[in-house]
């Protein structure tokens, strides 16, 4: 067997969440009822010429300064010509000699999230999208509500190691769009497309495999599966001594492999030239810096600020900061607290996105706003309530919208710190149980926890467990 | 010439441009092929090693009215504007099905 | 009647109530109607005369808007024309009906001109002698057994024939001067960018213009002052403006030709022995109103023609990738093969011709053969572009044949490339994107056709050179 090592590169492609489309001024609204926006640019009715939207220039920009790449102040259109139903055209309208934006940079975190690593950008090219078809048995339909709607491409070079990395990637620069507002940037709606490059060396040499590329990954968990997938078909047709194939695959959901699309042929010549119903895209350096200045603070910014501003992990910092309305909740109840900002991570990291992420509700719309969870983690930091009475407010706060505070005036679930009333509960528990009591004093430890639960128990959950604990130990004189 | 005008390189090119051409046209283009790329191949007798691609005349032209005008290209602001009627964008359409263009399967691959 | 043949008479008359312009499109209509040299594609009498009323009302109520008000014209059906069929004069088009307006059929439109019927043409433009179509040889008004030169014959024709007072073609490489210099009339190129190319159905994008056929350069002047009009919708149209070049000619005072024309002797050296004649004589007579003529070197003009078909084909095999039987046009579908609708459509679909040029210009741009052939003919392009600009450092125009033999008989011209070599002086302008107008001087000795010459300004000089073409064409008179 050959130690072999993974080759990975990606492509993916963006929608920009502009109003119109690239070319025309038709709405985007792909979802909207078929071929109702539609005109006579996006359905190549003969005669007619694209017009580039300005916005798609400016959103495309954003990106490449937000990915640390070289804007080009001339860049180029040029026309990607093939057949096929959904591109009335017969070619598409793209950027392949001079794109708007060369050579970036992405940190992402890597797969064990000990330290970071820069994944380079080798281009992002302005394009577009093409019409949908939908097969009904022996007949297709071709709905153009998406044609013409303006995409980026952007390409990496091969820099991941791993199929964790090709997703921390992914969720970068998820998170870097919706910063920027270009795009939803979702796989699973289609705003957001990838296709995975990927060939197998030998370990420590420089000679590369023949590369495959996988298309159809709408999750995150079909790009790892794929990958896997793929890294070990590779590796079988390799130590049978068999070759590689320059093919393109496509992901099935259900099997979680990799089936062969088709086999690259000299058929694919694209015959690119320059288009020439448009002219060069200029950018000019007064553009550029007003881009600059108006770009929002970016995921990495965010996270490294965090980090110092809020003393919490780098991990954490990462999971905050990949949606950018979760960070401004965590930034806004570390600020609205002025302390305890670790503990506040960890609320939101465990509880708080459990139930977003179950209701797949908006952060945003939920009624546990930042002053709510600021005033329970508070209750919890200054032993008024338990952290196991804290959970069950928790829900009741997120369900309700009512202060914590109040819910524990209430309900009476003030943790009870009364040291006479705990100590006579802990001295007749001794003295019911001797066995137990004898084993905690000759070091069996665990028994500490059957005194400090009974207490519990007894009380309801609201007695100090530290407390409880330090008077176990007075009377057993430990 | 690095390659020779033949059945094959017809064949192929008619593959690329979606037309179907039988044994005599075949002939006939290859024949009429000949003699357009021997009569083209005499480009191929300037040096144009260092000379850059002219690709639109316009692109070339700029300098002739640029500084008389503060607006020298036209790009779309992203405000939109009414598509056609759906009945206009399959008026001409050879099939068409719930307002869709309707066409034979097509064996998906994007 | 016949003394109202241009449109600036046309509209002294109407302005001043002689005619009406439903007159005045009836008589047109009348022989678009009959159709005697197979120049119109459609007629649209109905149409035209229900338009000529309401220009008539409208010019009696506030007067003529513009010198086009109450004009009858056509358009070579490469045009769009929305709700009405444009066929490009093409099989796979056969039964378009546009959904949209094209730059031009707006423009018109708007100036109050009244459409009488769209002409016929080589498909899609690719042709020299307007042989090349679905609806058959469009034939010369002069003789039976000529050619009326293409692609824009229908054009050409509909003029000379007395259907419209004025049609408007498309020059990619010759297309409207050829056909203009052929059947004595001015026609008209413009600087690439100066008209809008929107709803032009595009053969070679980076050539293409709109141009006007009419029987004057000052009723070319008014014409091109209004399909100069900016069009937001074509990136590739300079956003300067409406020319304003009728007005300009019809209020100058000036009358010397006080101008520097270049010309390169070799260039007439190489005509038929009747054009050669005739074109010495235009010079000699030139010479003699005040004209001065300079030798000039265009060293890389002699390449234009290869330069040309791979640039042209290689733009047109993209351009018309789009007839592929989905989403309108002819479709063939007796396979249940997605491929084979693609082949069979495009293959009974374009004539010969444009198959030719489709399968030209995707060799041109595939893999292997690109670099050869696109890039280097783009590289070429320049030096012809080049050329022109050292020479116009010398001289204001420069005058050049129009075609190098005068119309041509009814299958004289066996070979595509003996075709293409009709278009060696037309086509460098379309590759340098100039403007350059067809003047009508003289007949042929040989055979009695009309014989003429061209002159090309450098580019954005529209204005100046139909204010000059004007002068000489009074002068030549």
């Amino acid at each position: 067997m050959m130690d072999l090592e993974p080759v990975i590169g990606i492509e993916i492609h963006v929608q920009l969440d502009t109003n119109t489309k690239a070319w025309c001024n038709c709405e985007l609204k792909v979802n909207g009822f078929e071929n109702h926006y539609v005109c006579e640019v996006c359905s190549a009715q003969p005669g007619t010429l694209p017009v580039v939207n300005k916005q798609a220039i400016n959103y495309a920009v954003m990106l490449g300064l937000a990915t640390n790449c070289n804007i080009n102040k001339t860049s180029f259109y040029d026309r990607k010509n093939y057949f096929y139903p959904d591109l009335p055209k017969g070619y598409q309208i793209t950027q392949f000699k001079t794109p708007i934006c060369e050579d970036g940079v992405v940190e992402i975190l890597k797969a064990d999230a000990s330290s970071t690593k820069k994944i380079r950008l080798e281009r992002i090219q302005l394009e577009e999208d093409t019409g949908k078809s939908t097969h009904h048995g022996d007949y297709s339909l071709i709905n153009l509500n998406r044609a013409g709607t303006p995409l980026v491409e952007i390409v990496t070079k091969p820099d991941f190691s791993n199929a964790k990395e090709v997703t921390n990637f992914l969720k970068k620069v998820h998170a870097i769009l919706v910063y920027l507002g270009v795009s939803k940037g979702n796989l699973q709606d289609g705003n957001m497309r990838c296709d995975v490059n990927l060939s197998l060396k030998e370990a420590g040499s420089t000679v590369l495999g023949t590369r495959t590329e996988v298309k159809n990954l709408n999750s995150y968990r079909s790009v790892e599966k794929a990958i896997e997938h793929e890294m070990k078909r590779q590796a079988e047709i390799l130590n049978s001594g068999k070759k590689v194939l320059q093919q393109t695959l496509l992901f099935d959901v259900e099997t979680n492999s990799n089936k062969v699309l088709r086999t690259k042929t000299d058929a694919d010549d694209y015959r690119y030239f320059p288009e020439p119903d448009l002219m060069p895209l200029l950018v000019s350096d007064n553009q550029i810096h007003k881009i600059k200045e108006n770009l929002p603070e970016l995921p990495d910014v965010k996270m490294k600020r965090f980090v110092s501003e809020f003393s919490i992990p780098l991990y954490d910092a990462e999971v905050l900061c990949s949606d950018k309305d979760l960070a401004n909740y965590f930034e806004k109840s570390c600020n609205l607290a002025g302390k305890n900002y670790k503990k506040i991570s960890n609320w939101i990291m465990s509880e708080l996105l459990k139930y977003v992420n179950e209701a797949k509700a908006n952060i945003n719309k939920i009624k546990l706003t930042p002053s709510h969870l600021v005033d329970l983690v508070a209750l919890v930091e200054s032993g008024e309530i338990s952290g196991k009475i804290a959970k069950e407010i928790f829900v009741k706060v997120y369900d309700t919208g009512k202060l914590a505070s109040d819910i524990v005036k209430e309900e009476g679930l003030k943790q009870n710190s009364n040291t006479d009333e705990l100590e006579a509960l802990v001295e007749k528990l001794i003295n019911e149980n001797p066995k137990e009591a004898e084993e905690l004093k000759s070091g069996r430890d665990r028994m500490m926890g059957f005194f400090v639960g009974q207490v519990m128990k007894s009380t309801g959950g609201k007695a100090n467990p530290k407390l409880t604990t330090e008077l176990v130990k007075k009377l057993l004189s430990l | 010439m690095s390659f020779e005008i033949n059945k094959e390189l017809v064949n192929h090119i008619a593959a690329l441009a979606r037309l179907n051409i039988n044994e005599t046209e075949i002939l006939e283009y290859e024949n009429n092929f000949k003699s357009i790329v021997k009569y083209i191949d005499q480009l191929k007798e300037i040096d144009v090693k260092d000379v850059e691609a002219f690709t639109n005349p316009l692109v070339e032209n700029i300098h002739f009215y640029e500084e008389n005008i503060s607006k020298t290209r036209k790009e779309r602001d992203d405000v939109v504007h009414k598509s056609l009627e759906v009945k206009d964008v399959i008026r001409n359409a050879p099939d068409s099905k719930n307002n869709e263009f309707k066409l034979q399967a097509v064996i998906e691959n994007s | 009647m016949n003394e109202l043949d241009t449109i600036y008479k046309a509209h002294l008359a109407l302005k001043e109530k002689k005619i009406s312009s439903f007159e005045l499109t009836s008589e047109h209509l009348k022989v678009a109607k009959e159709n005697k040299n197979n120049s119109f594609v459609s007629v649209l009498e109905d149409a035209a005369l229900e338009e000529s009323k309401i220009k008539d009302e409208e010019i009696s109520k506030t007067g003529a808007k513009s010198f086009l008000h109450g004009i009858p014209y056509n358009l070579k059906d490469l045009f769009i024309t929305k709700n009405i069929r444009t066929t490009a004069g093409s099989k796979i088009l056969y039964n378009y009906i546009p959904p949209y307006d094209g730059a031009t059929s707006l423009n018109l439109k708007k100036s109050g001109a009244v459409l009488v019927g769209k002409v016929g043409c080589d498909e899609f433009g690719m042709g020299s002698s307007n042989e090349n179509t679905i609806f058959g040889p469009v034939q010369h008004p002069l003789n039976k057994d000529f050619l009326p030169g293409g692609s824009s014959g229908g054009s050409a024709v509909s003029v000379l024939e007395g259907a419209s007072l004025f049609s408007i073609g498309t020059d990619t490489g010759g297309s409207v001067r050829l056909p203009a210099n052929f059947c004595g009339l001015v026609g008209f190129k413009p600087t690439y960018g100066r008209v809008s190319r929107f709803g032009q159905i595009a053969y070679g994008s980076s050539l293409d213009q709109a141009a006007p056929f009419a029987k004057t350069p000052l009723d070319i002047a008014m014409i091109m002052d209004h399909l100069s009009t900016n069009d937001e919708l074509d990136s590739t149209q300079a956003p300067i403006g409406n020319m304003n070049s009728a007005k300009k000619i019809l209020e100058n005072k000036e009358n010397s030709l006080n101008m520097t024309v270049g010309y390169d002797p070799s260039m007439i050296d190489a005509c038929r022995e009747d054009v050669k004649e005739n074109l010495q004589a235009s010079i000699k007579d030139l010479k003699s109103k005040g004209v001065k003529f300079k030798e000039i070197t265009l060293p890389h003009l002699k390449y234009s023609i290869a330069v040309y078909y791979v640039i042209a084909t290689s733009e047109a095999s993209s351009n018309l990738a789009r007839f592929d039987g989905i989403h309108y046009g002819l479709s063939v579908r007796e396979s249940a093969d997605l491929e084979e609708t693609y082949k069979a459509s495009r293959s009974i679909g374009f004539g010969d011709e444009v198959k030719r040029r489709v399968l030209l210009g995707t060799f041109c741009l595939s893999s292997g053969y690109a670099d050869e052939y696109y890039k280097t003919a783009c590289k070429v392009r320049r030096l012809i572009y080049n050329d022109f600009q050292n020479a116009f450092k010398e001289c204001d125009y420069i005058y050049s044949p129009v075609c190098a033999t005068t119309a041509f008989e009814k299958n004289k011209i066996s070979t595509p490339l003996e075709m293409y070599m009709n278009d060696l002086y037309t086509i460098p302008v379309n590759l340098a994107g100039l403007p350059s107008i067809a003047l009508p001087y003289g007949k042929s000795s040989m055979n009695q056709m009309p014989t003429g010459f061209q002159l090309i300004a450098n580019s954005f000089k529209d204005e100046e050179l139909l204010l000059d073409s004007h002068k000489i064409f009074e002068v030549l008179k």
